[in-house]
């Protein structure tokens, strides 16, 4: 896979769903939950977004199938389990460092301090350009 | 609503049923490789929402989960991203209601024709459909500006919109249902001398009108939509408010003094043609802020822009998907 290609299918969503797999492999709600518990809420995939997304992952050879197993949902019934490939691994952790990098210099300029975003959370947001609300 | 127990719910039926249908939209390939794993996902996010949130979590998960849907499902067909099956159907909502414009404006002018276009006429069944295609245009809305603020203004809006649309069939069955189950006599005749009334109507036309004002200005003061889209919003809503009590035979103003003197009625009239040519204005100027506000090109850019994502987190809006 080109750098390009790479490059267009590591979008937010398939970011956090490699992020979610990380440590462990997971089944579909499982990856939906850990997900909203990782962003505290602020990005739910939707069902679709998510199959469709793991779709291209799968066959980007970033994620695969680890089979039917029990979960440990109550109804411990049989779901469709996923991990990360040691593509999938290196390639989040490329984004992952990219990011850390790109945070590391906003610290710098004084955009954001160890504990969170200069100006606090609950601070209005700024206007984006363009006509954007 | 029982969550965890889903299975004899009606409203898990019901939502199973619709979710099952919306399955149908994907290819063949990837509904044979995703749809049981996706439908129980839904059911555990349902009985998690039900618990947690009661019946508006679950209202709001259906309409997300329908944007959703349809938005990825189209993008699946097209091979496009998300982002782009989103801007996509807001865009099929802005020429509908466009449309809808140029429908209502001819059959307008219709009245005027010697032509023998009776059913086309707006006036006749104006509201009804203005409600459903407005509704239907709108929901694009919603798929593209997923804050949670923007999300309550639009269920004022489109909640109020759609109690307009079903205010003479929803009671009717909602009393027949009651009907059957309880077995009580009459309960038809109260429905039915309700309408005569008119009481219902016009508090149902009242929180319509209200809502629509309240929908605009919400997402005006919120910033959750471009300002003229939200303009319009407001117009329509204090249009619905302004006109509301002199309708001719109907407004509680004209019945309580102008019953038997129709002199009442003929600004009303006199002006109808040129008042409904202004609507029409104003829905084809929402229907072009639908459009040009979503452009493909400016979704992919969003979905695939390098500083996108922390802007959209800063808003709480989280990545475009």
């Amino acid at each position: 896979m080109s750098d390009t290609e790479g490059q267009s299918l590591l979008t937010p969503a398939s970011f956090h769903i490699l992020l979610a797999l990380a440590d462990r492999e997971r089944y579909g709600y499982a990856i939906q939950q850990e997900i909203a518990n990782m962003t505290e809420g602020r990005l739910k995939l939707g069902p679709g977004t998510l199959y469709r997304t793991l779709n291209q992952l799968l066959a980007a050879g970033w994620v695969e199938e680890a089979g039917d197993q029990v979960s440990d949902s109550p109804r411990r019934e049989y779901r469709r389990y996923y991990r990360l490939t040691s593509a999938g691994r290196e390639v989040a952790r490329a984004e992952a460092l990219r990011l850390a990098r790109l945070a590391q210099q906003a610290r710098l300029r004084g955009l954001i301090e160890d504990g969170g975003i200069v100006g606090g959370a609950g601070s209005p947001p700024p206007k984006l350009a363009g006509g954007l609300p | 609503m029982n969550g965890g127990h889903s299975s004899g719910n009606i409203w898990w039926r019901f939502s199973a049923a619709v979710f099952r249908w919306l399955l149908r939209l994907y290819p063949r390939q990837f509904r044979d490789a995703y749809s049981s794993q996706m439908m129980q996902d839904f059911r555990d996010l349902w009985e998690e929402t039900a618990l947690r949130s009661g019946v508006i979590g679950v209202w709001r998960l259906c309409w997300d989960t329908l944007g959703d849907l349809v938005a990825t499902a189209i993008a699946e067909r097209l091979g496009k991203d998300q982002a782009v099956g989103r801007s996509i159907i807001m865009r099929v909502s802005a020429v509908v209601v466009w449309a809808t414009a140029v429908y209502a404006a001819l059959s307008v002018q219709s009245i005027n024709l010697p032509l023998p276009i009776e059913v086309w006429r707006f006036l006749s069944w104006g509201e009804l459909t203005f409600n459903v295609v407005f509704l239907a245009g709108l929901v694009g809305l919603q798929l593209k500006y997923r804050q949670r603020t923007s999300w309550y203004i639009w269920l004022i809006g489109s909640g109020t919109a759609l109690t307009f649309f079903c205010w003479r069939p929803l009671p009717m069955l909602l009393t027949q249902w009651v009907y059957l189950k309880s077995g009580i006599e009459g309960l038809e005749s109260i429905s039915y001398i309700a309408w005569q009334t008119r009481h219902v109507f016009f508090a149902i036309y009242l929180v319509y009108s209200v809502g629509m004002l309240a929908w605009g200005v919400g997402a005006l003061a919120k910033d959750v939509l471009p300002p003229w889209t939200a303009v319009l919003l407001m117009l329509f809503g204090l249009d619905s408010l302004l006109r509301w009590p002199v309708i001719p035979n109907e407004g509680p103003l004209f019945v309580q003094f102008a019953r038997g003197f129709n002199v009442w009625a003929q600004p009303i009239v006199a002006f109808g043609t040129p008042y409904i040519f202004v609507r029409c204005l104003l829905l084809a100027g929402l229907g072009y802020a639908l459009w040009v506000d979503n452009r493909p090109e400016r979704a992919s850019a969003e979905q695939n822009g390098v500083g996108s994502t922390p802007q959209r987190f800063a808003e709480g809006v989280g990545p475009a998907v």
